[in-house]
């Protein structure tokens, strides 16, 4: 009897133990990547989504909209009712889902860790296409991190915080925020890895001239005005200034990547969905302000692609890359580096592009700052000149509606503005730019410091 | 005795041996991450238009009516 109990007992003991890994990630009925193939195939689906239309990565209409919304180039105090009510009024309705967001891009850069961790050392050209594809997406969600959730360079950056560097997947990892210079540094070394990678496969959108835009641009953002300069020059020699019906072709063309485009969302998307929103959005008018920069009229290629009649848009939402912003780029980098005859240069090679029979700016033709401008100060906190003026305005007309303008705002001084519902004045406060963390990692995670003025929550 | 301790023993065993078969179910589920956590900030509330508000608007809305009648 003995021998009986003793054996029951150690049979018990073995199914005590069975579950110790129960954890881990087990592959029901799917397959653990172990070639260049299957490990793409977790990146291949946010490129699906890329091209179907996403808000994460590159965005489409529906993300444009709403950047437009927060933005003052469409007048939010004359918003029309009812259809103002399916878009935001103002930044502060939107500012709890960019938790969202936030969760959404970690998603995109945890997909990416796996890729990198995993991918076995392999000298195909198809393994280097993935990799470079992985950290192509890891550098640019950490650019889109940078420009939501932290606060703007403004000349000088050091002191301010960047976003939590995750670079393994770890699923156990609470990792605090770094400071804005790491997360710069972080995103650029992903976007040369992904330029070193030498992407050849097409599908994988992100080759080595889309990541020196992607460079250029966030270098830009960091206030590095030489690598910024050195990176959109180095694309506008591959991706020349289009003018005349090249330019209208591209600005009206739906759907696919057009004319001096050099990567474009939601590009398989031209649905009802897309035209719902547009429509929606046409429940702000154009603001007087954005209609008095073309001061040429017709004779501006984008006055009659941008407007139409009865205070309209008429251009359809853009969410893409394209050469004119290395143009903006290079005009303003040139001119916080101090050399004003080179930026002044580069705005005149704009706008001969775009204006028909212009006159060159010169010094002392320039127009003067207009002081009802929601923007005070450029992007080093100065006092605006006419120069940086003339340049942030044709930045303005060239890229209206791509979503631009309001980190624009958040760029020059994050101005606070207002508008009014039901009789009630609803303000765009100065820390409203920059977007909070989600709650439950900042209680989740000992040491990570959530955005000011998100203290407050229910 | 040695009847009464054997019971305990192989009702113990048997209930191990029956909740190894239950013990891993949905092993792969992670708990939501808001449950039990707020999710919305609370912002400055709005407040009430001043007169002069009131008037920028009005100024507004008169320059767009005239813009959109003269189209």
């Amino acid at each position: 009897m003995k021998k009986l109990t003793i054996a029951l007992a150690a049979v018990s003991m073995i199914f005590l133990v069975s579950c110790t890994e129960y954890l881990d990630i087990k592959p029901y009925g799917q397959t653990i990547p172990q070639t260049p193939e299957e490990f793409s195939a977790l990146l291949q689906t946010r490129l699906y989504q890329i091209e179907e239309g996403e808000e994460t990565i590159i965005g489409d209409v529906g993300y444009i909209a709403d950047l437009e919304c927060y933005a003052d180039d469409l007048e939010s105090r004359l918003t029309q009712y009812p259809s103002g009510n399916y878009v935001p009024l103002y930044v502060g309705d939107d500012l709890s889902d960019k938790q969202v967001l936030y969760a959404d891009l970690y998603e995109v850069i945890r997909d990416c860790n796996i890729v990198l961790d995993g991918l076995a050392e392999d000298n195909s050209q198809d393994a280097s296409d993935v990799k470079g594809l992985a950290y192509a997406l890891r550098g640019i969600c950490y650019y889109n991190l940078l420009r939501n959730f932290c606060e703007p360079c403004e000349g000088d950056a050091s002191g301010k915080l960047g976003v939590p560097l995750v670079t393994v997947f770890d699923m156990e990892a609470r990792v605090i925020r770094s400071s804005f210079y790491e997360t710069v540094d972080q995103a650029a070394d992903d976007m040369l890895a992904a330029i070193s990678c030498n992407i050849s496969n097409e599908d994988y959108m992100f080759d080595s001239d889309v990541m020196q835009g992607y460079l250029a641009r966030l270098y830009f953002w960091a206030g590095e005005y030489g690598q910024a300069a050195s990176y959109a020059s180095a694309v506008l020699e591959k991706y020349p200034l289009l003018s005349g019906e090249a330019y209208r072709s591209m600005i009206q063309t739906s759907g696919g990547k057009a004319g001096n485009m050099l990567v474009k969302g939601a590009t398989r998307t031209v649905g009802s969905g897309d035209s719902e929103t547009v429509s929606y959005l046409q429940c702000k008018p154009v603001s007087r302000q954005f209609i008095d920069l073309f001061a040429e009229g017709d004779s501006d290629i984008r006055y009659g692609l941008s407007l139409g009649s009865r205070r309209s848009f008429a251009k359809q939402p853009l969410a893409c890359l394209r050469s004119a912003e290395m143009q903006c780029i290079l005009m303003e980098s040139y001119y916080h580096q101090g050399r004003e005859e080179d930026a002044l240069a580069a705005l005149n090679e704009l706008r001969r592009n775009r204006i028909t029979g212009v006159t060159d700016y010169t010094m002392e033709t320039l127009p003067p700052v207009n002081e009802e401008d929601n923007i005070k100060v450029d992007a080093r906190g100065r006092a605006l000149t006419p120069l940086i003026y003339a340049i942030l305005c044709e930045r303005r007309k060239e890229l209206f509606l791509e979503g631009d303008r309001w980190f624009e705002l958040k760029r020059n001084g994050r101005p606070e503005m207002w508008t009014h519902r039901q009789g009630r004045k609803y303000t765009t406060y100065r820390f409203m730019y920059t977007f909070p963390l989600p709650i439950a990692d900042v209680i989740l995670t000992d040491g990570l410091v959530q955005n000011e003025g998100y203290d407050n929550v229910r | 005795m040695k009847k009464f301790s054997k019971i305990p023993v192989c009702a113990g065993a048997a209930a191990i041996f029956l909740m190894s078969f239950v013990s891993c179910d949905n092993a792969s589920e992670l708990p939501p991450m808001n449950d039990g956590y707020a999710t919305e900030f609370i912002l400055p509330d709005p407040v009430d238009l001043s007169m002069d508000e009131r008037d920028i608007i009005e100024a507004l809305q008169d320059e767009y009516n005239a813009d959109i009648a003269g189209n």
